[in-house]
């Protein structure tokens, strides 16, 4: 096997291809944009995409960097617990599917304000809900610009800076340009790419088979003074097995499933790393060997490690973020928006089954991609999140230009969607109610995309700022604040007669700001963000949705109960028209 | 528990009887696929050792009933999809 040095420096090849399909993308999104100038075109499409289309599109929103990059980097290094990330983000669409998707098409318009304000009319559920729409896209925004800036840096050879500027302008120009028409069937096209190339690498792992083979020099730890030019690394790529089976050198082409059942009676070399400050900052990364057994079980990953603990922190920790991705699927904005670009709730309904089918192949993929790069000599060890395109490259240049130009497009798409959301959400749930400014159509649209110019300059800001956090752990957070905030409302909404106006806007403000305080004070903050120990945090797991999520729906009954008897008779004081 | 609200900017709406009947039917499908996630989440995070069984083709439990929670996901969503497909337009 061949390893390649890390810095690829301006590959003409890669970089043609690469220019190629992002500058198609662009175009079929200027030519889309430019067709759609009225408010419902640009927020919602029309109400005119095909639920096959849309199907498709709503993979495209949802396999964002976090799940291409994020995942198959975190089963890359850590094995299987990336995959309960894939388990996790699916089981989502079930609440999705089956409690959220008619009735969501039915109830709203352009926004998700629309839906959960459509029985009360209240000027309180539209600033609070505009609020979450705007706080949730914005922690999405984060991962997939960290990503997009990890993408652009071996291609372009350029710090992670630059890259999440230039993904952030580029995003902002489309959006700008273009609206929902446009997002939708980039995202389709995307999505049917990713799953497509996603599929081919897979056989190409598949094909190659398992190999024994070192890339370290003598088995000595590698040192890295860190630098602020990628191109000064002194890395190369790791990530191999050390023994087989049978004490054979090469498996040869293998089925899907003896793929896995060879890796579990096999032993893998991983990687950790140790940084220490003394005058300059040093990273140590040091080998060791694991089973296979040990790397196909749950506990392997430094975010899951404590279930093999005797703290109980440790699992609700681990229970929480399986709560969060359960229901914050349900919960996104920019997910939730697609609902509006079909024609009827039977549209909703089968979009959301081929959206279904489309992701659940895709994280089976998922499992294999990141366990081909743990094994394939690709891993670049200072980040994660390049795991798939370097696994890419590991095949073929072409193949690598190919998946980082899908997954350059992925998140151009999927922050597109997002920034739609955000700007949705100033111009029809906070200018209209905050400030009493009633807009025509195509005021509406000038100003979403003032908006979105403003919120694109915040993710940049925040890429920055995240740079190196594994994206698909971010994206976490972004469904713990989504779920906490957004689905106890609207189940309520629709399960519960007494649901009052107040109790929604209670609801949504409450698990907004409980579960942002609760990420804020947490150890993994305190500990990547603030620099800080992880023993300072004030609260004692990271993942707040076990806690926020029950703290959103009592709000919400006993504001309800005490609103109902304080205005019996009487219509409800957040009454707004 | 039924499902119940008031207003409807959609054109095109599905009937009420369509409404209620596919509402009962996702949620005994939700509750049914949660019951599994449940289970499988709450053995991660308290026995995770069952999860090294591996109870055929050498292939262990948490494969197995990852990939099998995938799996169900797009059996139930065909399910409900042939179910719900004689609702009715207004």
């Amino acid at each position: 096997m061949n390893f390649l040095p890390l810095a690829i420096a301006f590959d003409p090849l890669a970089l043609s291809v690469f220019l190629l399909i992002v500058g198609l993308t662009i175009g079929l999104s200027f030519y889309l944009g430019a067709r759609a100038k009225s408010a419902s075109g640009y927020f919602a499409a029309g109400g005119g995409i095909h639920w096959f289309v849309n199907g498709v599109a709503f993979a495209g929103d949802y396999l964002s960097a976090a799940s291409f990059l994020g995942i198959c980097g975190m089963i890359a290094f850590f094995g299987y617990d990336g995959f309960l990330y894939s388990i996790g983000y699916l089981a989502g669409w079930i609440v999705a599917l089956f409690v959220v998707a008619e009735p969501l098409k039915r109830m709203g318009k352009y926004t998700f304000a629309d839906a959960l304000d459509s029985r009360f009319q209240s000027r309180g559920i539209q600033i609070a809900v505009g609020l979450s729409t705007l706080v949730v896209s914005i922690f999405y925004l984060i991962p997939q610009m960290v990503g997009a800036g990890a993408l652009i840096r071996p291609l372009l050879d350029v710090p992670h800076y630059a890259g999440v500027a230039i993904v952030g302008t580029v995003v902002i120009i489309i959006v700008v340009t273009a609206g929902m028409v446009s997002t939708t069937y980039v995202q389709f096209l995307k999505g049917g790419l990713l799953i497509f190339f996603s599929t081919i690498l897979v056989v190409l792992i598949l094909n190659r088979g398992l190999h024994v083979g070192a890339n370290t020099e003598d088995g000595k730890p590698w040192m890295e003074e860190m630098s602020s030019s990628p191109s000064e690394s002194k890395l190369r790529p790791v990530g191999h097995l050390s023994k087989l089976p049978s004490g054979e050198k090469s498996s040869g082409p293998m089925g899907p499933l003896s793929y896995l059942s060879t890796l579990q009676n096999s032993e893998v070399v991983l990687w950790s790393s140790k940084t220490s400050t003394d005058g300059t900052k040093t990273t140590t990364y040091v080998p060791r060997i694991a089973t296979g057994a040990e790397i196909l079980r749950p506990g392997n990953s430094p975010t899951f490690k404590g279930i093999r603990s005797d703290q109980v922190s440790a699992r609700l920790n681990f229970l929480s973020l399986m709560l969060a991705l359960f229901c914050g699927t349900a919960s996104l904005p920019h997910i939730l928006i697609r609902y509006y670009t079909v024609k009827d709730q039977a549209s909703a309904r089968k979009s959301t089954i081929v959206g279904i089918v489309s992701i659940g192949f895709f994280y089976v993929l998922t499992l294999y991609m990141g366990l081909g790069a743990m094994t394939s000599g690709a891993i670049d060890i200072r980040d994660s999140n390049m795991a798939a395109p370097l696994l890419a490259r590991s095949f073929s240049p072409w193949l690598f230009a190919i998946i980082s130009a899908i997954a350059f497009t992925t998140v151009l798409g999927t922050v597109s969607g997002l920034i739609i959301a955000a700007s949705g959400a100033i111009v029809h749930d906070l200018v209209a109610s905050l400030f009493h400014i009633n807009l025509n159509e195509h005021q509406q649209v000038r100003v979403a995309k003032i908006a979105s110019v403003g919120v694109g300059a915040i993710a940049i800001g925040l890429g920055i700022l995240f740079g190196g956090m594994n994206v698909t752990y971010l994206v976490g957070w972004a469904f713990s604040v989504a779920a906490s905030a957004n689905l106890p409302a609207l189940i309520m909404l629709l399960f519960w007669k007494r649901t009052t106006a107040a109790g929604i806007t209670a609801s949504v403000i409450v698990g907004m700001v409980s579960s942002l305080a609760w990420i804020l004070l947490s150890g993994d903050t305190f500990k990547n963000i603030y620099g800080l120990s992880e023993a300072n945090a004030l609260v004692p797991f990271s993942q707040p949705g076990i806690v926020t999520i029950p703290l959103s729906f009592v709000t919400l009954i006993l504001v309800s109960l005490m609103s109902k008897s304080a205005a019996a008779g009487t219509p409800s004081p957040t009454a707004r028209r | 528990m039924t499902l119940h609200h008031a207003n409807d900017p959609s054109a095109q709406s599905e009937d009420a009887s369509t409404v209620a009947r596919n509402s009962r039917i996702g949620l005994r499908l939700f509750w049914i696929y949660f019951v599994f996630y449940a289970a499988f989440v709450l053995t991660n995070a308290f026995v995770p050792s069952w999860m090294e069984w591996i109870p055929f083709s050498g292939i262990n439990m948490a494969i197995l009933s990852g990939m099998g929670l995938i799996v169900f996901a797009v059996l139930l969503a065909f399910v409900y999809g042939f179910l719900c497909r004689q609702g009715g337009v207004k």
